[in-house]
């Protein structure tokens, strides 16, 4: 039995290429081109449409930032419109719940209401709800029974692309409050940035054309990417020209760090001997320079362990004065505002508040880490995905640095990514407010990878 | 045959006449004794085989039954009840077939398809009704059935003792069928036990055979059931080698004896015959000449007697024969006396009449006298010389030097005396036919001087009619022989026994001597000079030398 | 459960060292027990799937096929074409490119003849006239042969492991240990190092209760089992000649493939009907029963087969005894591998049991089978017809229509299938089959080692 259940583990467990897809795309896409709020609109659309309610249609929406609700609102109703079945939207001011939603479409005359519920939950977009007929028995009179049909329920998801993503993080008009304030919860709001034909090895984010966004670049095990903040494919790269290393990894595994002064990426994966600097130039990337320090961060330099996805543990910061002493070996390096945080291969990490003091040792941690200040404050959150091998599926947690033990505390946030390794994570400011962003680098089951981005949504 | 041969075999006939006897009486008496201890082993060597077949066949039982009794069985019977194929795979038969000694071993359904099968692994999933017949039996024994195994030249059918039981669980039946063939270790155990050579037979077939034995043979034969028989093959190589140990101490004592026989034989003859052998060298040496021969052996009885005579005679004949020569030489030389006497007194008388001739005349004073006595001394110078002639060829005679033996070739000096004559007289031939390579010991000159007194002769007798001479020399085995024939007119018969006397002649002035001397220097030589030839058809001499070898 | 609970019990999980911050763990040591040869022969002959997955540790092929079908390149570091008929093979070394044109040359050549030749039947000059440019092997088609690629991942087209440019994932570090190569162009394998131990099947039983093993290589399958792809294919094949006209009629009408199958082939094994193993070529139902020809008693054949293939010998007894009831003698001589290829080269056998490891694609898995049959003449006529074809859907139809077209005229008659079946212990992780149905090794990791817990397995 348990060893049934072990072999099955077993042939889950396949490493990166396990795929039914006789060929991988091409090059690297952005989410697919249909925007995900028309997809989600038509999906629900056909269901309702599969109902045939009658004519007029009330439509009740609910959840999620009123930005989204409207877009949504229109697309659907316009679907619905081109359907014949008349829609029309009942404000929320004027139904504030689904129930008092039911009366209204009475009043308003319409003979059916769909009623649903938007969210953006793991990197999807979901509406859910019910559709029903609110015909009245005219013999009956006094009551208003349910009529038996038609009616159905309504559960539509689609993934979340930027864009939708981007209406859930609206934040409504606020009226300014006073400064020292409790700090906002943090919620955060998933959708894919963009697919990738091989896993990441490594990203790293920063503002490589000058437009004050910043950058997504990946670095897989044989090019390098560069992605707009919309998840659009600005610039790749090949690397293939560059002589083979002694000793590659199994999996992608490399270094990628954006150099500070003028914008250069700086990238190397264990697939070739050294790494090379590159720059962004008219739409194009272009090579510089070739690096012989594997490149951890904009001014950390280290080097690999042979052969294996770690980095040997010495790093040094800056211009090479000061080294960070650990003993064991690292499979992530982050810094942000002078913290650094190391990641071991068996899930322990330091974590320095200032390089030159003693490390605090944390442990639990997964190789996906980062820090980066995400709600603002000045001070870097330091972000983790689980530390167990085969997570399934694999969680974002969001941790305050300001005390001494960052995870002893429980999470400033915490939620499911989609299916895949979330070997690689990131913060970037892709909207030039103060709160960065976040991008997980995914390696999906089918051997390709993919980039899901986390933002602030609405409380 | 020799005496001593013939002695020699009678003392063996002797010896070997008991053996003889003795010999086809034992042999009979130890193969009947022999033959009879066969049997009565072959007759025990064959009833333990039975009983190791009864006792294989019991064991077999025995293996079937605490299979089917043991908890694997059970065990087996239960998975089997629950997923046949799983619990009995086609290697399951086997290791339960060896751990019980078993040699054949089939698992079955209740309708007869092989489960597995420990003696033809390959046979799973297949019905075996001959084997499958054994379940319908009453008996519990072990019955004899085919059974096919496998063999790397195909499949075998082989004779087996099998016997069925079948295995219950709940409502599932499993049958057993598990046996032992009948095969080469069957046959080696069998072989061991009867020491005899065992073939298994299936009908006319031998599936297995153990054992040699050394031919000649006697076979016996053990039936088992239809299925199979045991032959055994009993060796009377034993019997027949007693046999002939004996026979060939029997010829290894003829042999001794007929030998010691022999021996004895010969020791005995030899004490026989050696007188009688000193007496024959004895008699043949005086054959030989040598008269005063004496026999010295130590015999006693007939023989001692005969010795003594033999001796007696011999001393009688020497003395008799001294006496004899005397004679002879007294009467030979009177003979040449009354010769030389005779020869002598010719030429006296006509000295004598010359003398008293001139005497008268000179007492007559007759005129003639001188003529007359010139020519009356002439008379007698002549018979003067004559006489010495007469005096010098008898001294010569009586002076012939001893020859000096020396290897000659006769056909040279033939050649060589004839080219003397090279060119003959008017009417004279000379032929020569010589065989080459006769050489004799002899005497060149003496030789020389026989053959040309016989080529002379033979020309003297040829002077008025003319002829052929020939001259031939040939050798045979023993001697060499010098003939000279001519065609004159011959010797008379009358004359032949006397003209190698001395002064025998028939020849005007022949001294009469000169055949004698050939004849004399022939016998110095140890050969012979004889006369042949028809009268009136020429003389042949033979001229007899022995051979050099 | 509540939030706190949570994260207590995740944190409670972080303190124990199985954990490994999401990355595959490098290091330990793998115990792989098997019932293959301590020693595997030559790539032609150590062609059984557990020989191939043993040599694979050590010698790898040009290049690899993914569980997808996908060619990945292995020794080779690039496969490419310049030209639509020309395969160019980029190596880590001319030692490399020389060895790899070596061991091909051999395998067409006529000094150890065997099937696999028929993998580079479509080069120019089959493959006897390969000469390398420094460390890229180009190789001239004859005609045009969109599936060269993957014809050259077969295991038999390895170099030979005593080549000293041969080159796997592993190397040998003593008599049975063999050590992660750190310059393994696909990388270092997980592992620190793999210790075999060759043993039987009792061995193997008796290793894996006692926890003596972390993985076994070639268990009987049982439901539940991982096993490659069923590719390793075995024939009987018949010299027509030398036995009777209706010899196929009496082996087919004699012969129940699935009863041999169930009954006598061990491991995970499929009948096969048809000239391709089931897994190139789905069986269709409805195959008639053959009437059996009159048996006419006292034809002697012998067939020979394989002494190292226990499951040959099975076969081979189940004919002898099959083929007895149609009134054939069959005399039975095991013969080593080498021997058995050698016989058949010189068509010199009248029955032959062939085992072969079939490349996963149709169209190169008919070439084998063809030459195997002893019908490499059909290889000119066939492979052209199906590498005209562009599409590789279009290629595989093409290839299994043919197969089946053909099927009466080979003398050769398919029996059964067999994969490679194994068990591994939970704590060894990633461990998947290649296309080609065997085990890869190197892809194998270790869960660190949970401290105090015994009997973790069961």
């Amino acid at each position: 039995m348990s060893r049934a259940l072990a072999a099955a583990l077993l042939l889950a467990a396949l490493p990166a290429p396990a795929a039914q897809t006789p060929a991988p795309p091409p090059a690297a896409t952005t989410a697919p081109a249909t925007p995900a709020l028309e997809r989600l609109a038509q999906a629900v659309a056909t269901d309702v449409r599969a109902m045939k309610p009658e004519a007029p249609v009330a439509l009740h929406l609910s959840g999620a930032t009123p930005e989204l609700r409207r877009a949504f609102g229109t697309l659907l109703a316009s679907r619905l419109a081109s359907a014949g079945l008349a829609p029309f939207v009942l404000e929320m001011l004027e139904a504030p719940s689904p129930e008092a939603a039911e009366t209204l479409a009475r009043e308003q005359g319409a003979r059916a209401l769909v009623r649903l519920s938007l969210s953006v939950e793991a990197g999807e977009l979901r509406a859910r709800g019910d559709a029903f007929g609110t015909w009245v028995n005219f013999w009956s009179g006094r009551t208003a029974p349910r009529a038996p049909s038609p009616a159905a329920a309504i559960a539509q998801a689609v993934e979340a692309d930027a864009a939708a993503l981007a209406l859930a993080a609206v934040e409504p008009p606020r009226t300014p409050t006073p400064a020292p304030e409790e700090p906002r919860p943090l919620r955060l709001l998933g959708a894919v940035l963009a697919r990738l034909p091989s896993p990441p090895a490594a990203l790293a984010a920063g503002d490589l054309d000058g437009d004050g966004k910043d950058e997504v670049a990946v670095l897989t095990a044989h090019a390098v990417h560069v992605f707009t903040a919309e998840g659009s494919l600005l610039a790749e790269r090949s690397l293939d020209m560059l002589p083979p290393g002694p000793a590659p990894t199994r999996e992608p595994f490399g270094a990628l760090a954006v150099l500070s002064g003028p914008p250069r990426l700086a990238a190397w994966s264990t697939r070739f001997a050294h790494g090379e600097v590159l720059t962004l130039e008219n739409g194009a990337l272009r090579g510089v320079s070739r690096i012989e320090a594997v490149p951890l961060g904009p001014d950390a330099r280290g080097s690999f362990v042979p052969g294996q996805t770690a980095f040997a543990p010495e790093v040094r910061l800056g211009t090479g004065e000061q080294r960070l002493a650990v003993t064991s070996r690292i499979t992530t390096f982050s810094a942000a505002n002078s913290r650094v945080l190391l990641v071991h291969p068996d899930g322990s990490a330091s974590f320095f508040s200032q390089p030159s003091v003693a490390p605090v040792p944390l442990s639990g941690l997964g190789a996906g880490s980062a820090l980066g200040d995400l709600d603002g404050d000045g001070t870097p959150e330091l972000l983790t995905t689980s530390p167990e091998l085969q997570p399934s599926p694999d969680a974002l947690r969001v941790f305050k640095t300001n005390g001494s033990e960052p995870t002893a505390h429980e999470p400033l946030w915490q939620g499911s990514l989609p299916s895949g390794r979330a070997l690689s994570v990131v913060t970037a400011n892709l909207d030039g407010d103060k709160r960065r962003e976040v991008v997980v680098g995914l390696t999906k089951p089918d051997g390709t990878g993919e980039l899901f981005l986390l933002r602030q949504g609405a409380p | 045959m020799r005496l001593r041969t013939r002695l020699a075999l009678a003392f063996a006939l002797l010896a070997l006449v008991p053996l003889a006897v003795m010999v086809p009486f034992t042999l009979t008496e130890l193969r009947t004794t022999l033959s009879r201890g066969l049997d009565a082993r072959m007759e025990g060597a064959t009833a333990s085989a039975q009983e190791a077949v009864e006792r294989a066949a019991a064991n077999a039982r025995r293996a079937v039954e605490e299979l089917v009794e043991s908890s694997a069985m059970e065990d087996l019977a239960r998975e089997a009840r629950e997923s046949p194929a799983r619990a009995i795979r086609a290697d399951t038969a086997q290791p339960l077939m060896k751990s019980r000694g078993l040699t054949v071993l089939s698992l079955f359904d209740r309708k007869g398809t092989t489960l597995s099968s420990g003696h033809l692994p390959a046979r799973r999933g297949d019905p075996d009704p001959a084997l499958f017949a054994v379940t319908k039996e009453k008996s519990p024994k072990p019955v004899p059935v085919k059974v096919a195994v496998r063999g790397d030249q195909g499949l075998r059918e082989v004779p087996a003792l099998v016997t069925a039981r079948p295995v219950d669980y709940g409502d599932s039946r499993l049958w057993v069928v598990g046996g032992v063939l009948l095969d080469q270790g069957l046959a080696a155990h069998l072989s061991r036990l009867t020491g005899a050579e065992v073939a298994l037979l299936s009908g006319d077939t031998v599936v297995a055979r153990a054992g040699s034995v050394t031919p000649p043979t006697v076979a016996r034969v053990l039936p088992l059931g239809e299925a199979a028989t045991v032959r055994l093959v009993f060796s009377r190589a034993a019997e027949r080698e007693a046999t002939v140990g004996v026979f060939r101490s029997f010829l290894l004592l003829a042999g001794l004896g007929l030998s010691f026989a022999v021996l004895l034989g010969l020791l005995m003859s030899r004490r026989i015959t050696q007188p009688v052998e000193a007496l024959t060298s004895g008699a043949r040496r005086v054959g030989e000449g040598a008269w005063d021969v004496q026999v010295q052996v130590k015999a006693t009885g007939e023989v001692g007697e005969l010795v003594k005579t033999f001796n007696h005679m011999t001393t009688e004949l020497r003395s008799t024969t001294e006496r004899l020569v005397a004679t002879e030489r007294v009467a030979a030389w009177q003979e040449v006396a009354r010769r030389l006497a005779h020869e002598i007194k010719n030429p006296l008388t006509p000295i004598r009449m010359s003398l008293e001739t001139l005497m008268a005349v000179q007492d007559a004073r007759d005129a003639r006298f001188p003529a007359l006595f010139r020519e009356s001394a002439g008379v007698i110078l002549e018979e003067v010389d004559r006489l010495k002639r007469i005096v010098d060829e008898f001294s010569r005679f009586a002076r012939l030097p001893k020859p000096q033996l020396e290897p000659v070739d006769l056909g040279e000096l033939a050649q060589s005396v004839l080219s003397l004559y090279a060119s003959p007289p008017e009417g004279i031939s000379i032929h020569s036919e010589v065989q080459p390579g006769v050489v004799a010991k002899a005497d060149r000159d003496q030789l020389t001087q026989v053959l040309v007194n016989l080529v002379k002769n033979a020309e003297e007798a040829m002077a008025k009619g003319g002829g052929a001479l020939h001259v031939r020399v040939r050798g045979s085995e023993q001697e060499a022989v010098v003939e000279v024939q001519d065609s004159g007119p011959g010797i008379p018969p009358e004359h032949r026994a006397r003209i190698f006397e001395p002064y025998f002649t028939t020849k005007e002035g022949g001294t009469g001597l000169g055949l004698a001397i050939a004849a004399r220097i022939l016998q110095e030589h140890g050969g012979k000079l004889d006369v042949g030839g028809e009268p009136g058809q020429g003389a042949c001499f033979t001229l007899s030398l022995p051979r050099e070898r | 459960m509540t939030l706190r609970h949570a994260l207590a019990s995740l944190l409670l999980l972080g303190a124990t060292p199985s954990l490994g911050a999401g990355r595959i763990p490098y290091g330990g040591e793998l115990r792989v027990a098997h019932t293959g040869p301590a020693e595997p022969g030559e790539p032609a002959l150590a062609d059984s799937p557990l020989e191939a997955t043993l040599l694979g540790l050590l010698s790898r092929p040009a290049c690899q096929l993914a569980p997808d079908g996908h060619a990945s390149p292995a020794l080779a570091r690039e496969l490419s074409r310049p030209a639509p008929q020309v395969v160019r093979l980029t190596l880590a070394s001319p030692a490399q490119a020389t060895a790899l044109a070596r061991a091909w040359i051999r395998l067409a050549g006529t000094e150890a003849p065997s099937p696999y030749r028929a993998l580079l039947f479509p080069l120019r000059g089959e493959g006897r006239l390969l000469s390398p440019t420094g460390d890229t092997l180009e190789l001239a088609l004859g005609f045009p042969w969109p599936d060269m690629e993957r014809a050259l991942c077969h295991p038999a087209l390895a170099p030979p492991r005593s080549v000293p440019a041969a080159l796997g994932p592993f190397s040998a570090v003593g008599a049975n240990t063999v050590e992660a190569r750190l310059a393994w162009s696909q990388g270092r394998p997980y592992l620190d190092r793999v210790r075999l131990q060759a043993t039987d099947e009792r061995g193997l039983s008796r290793l894996w209760s006692n926890q003596e093993a972390q993985v076994a290589l070639g268990v009987l399958a049982d439901a539940g089992t991982p096993s490659g792809a069923a590719l390793y294919a075995t024939y009987l094949a018949w010299s027509p000649r030398r036995v009777p006209p209706d010899f196929r009629q009496a082996v087919e009408s004699a012969l129940e493939r699935e009863d041999l199958t169930r009954l006598f082939v061990r491991g995970p094994a499929v009948p096969m009907p048809n000239l391709l193993p089931p897994a190139l070529l789905p069986v269709s139902p409805g195959a008639r029963p053959t009437p059996p020809p009159t048996a006419q008693a006292g034809r002697k054949v012998t067939l020979v087969y394989d002494a190292g293939n226990e499951d040959q010998r099975a076969v081979a007894e189940r004919l002898q005894v099959r083929l007895h009831d149609r009134g054939y003698t069959v005399a039975l001589e095991p013969l080593p591998r080498a021997e058995l290829r050698a016989r058949w080269a010189r068509g010199e056998y009248e029955l032959m049991l062939h085992s072969l490891l079939l490349p996963p694609v149709p169209g190169p898995a008919l070439a084998v089978v063809l030459d195997a049959a002893g019908r490499k003449d059909l290889l000119g006529v066939e492979l052209p017809r199906i590498g005209a074809l562009p599409d590789a859907a279009a290629r595989d139809t093409r290839a299994r229509e043919r197969a089946l077209a053909l099927a009466a005229s080979v003398p050769l008659l398919p029996l059964y299938a067999q994969g490679l079946a194994l068990r591994a212990a939970p704590e060894v992780g990633g461990l998947v089959f290649d296309a080609q149905g065997l085990p890869m090794l190197d892809g194998a990791w270790l869960q660190p080692a949970v401290t105090g817990v015994p009997g973790a397995r069961r």
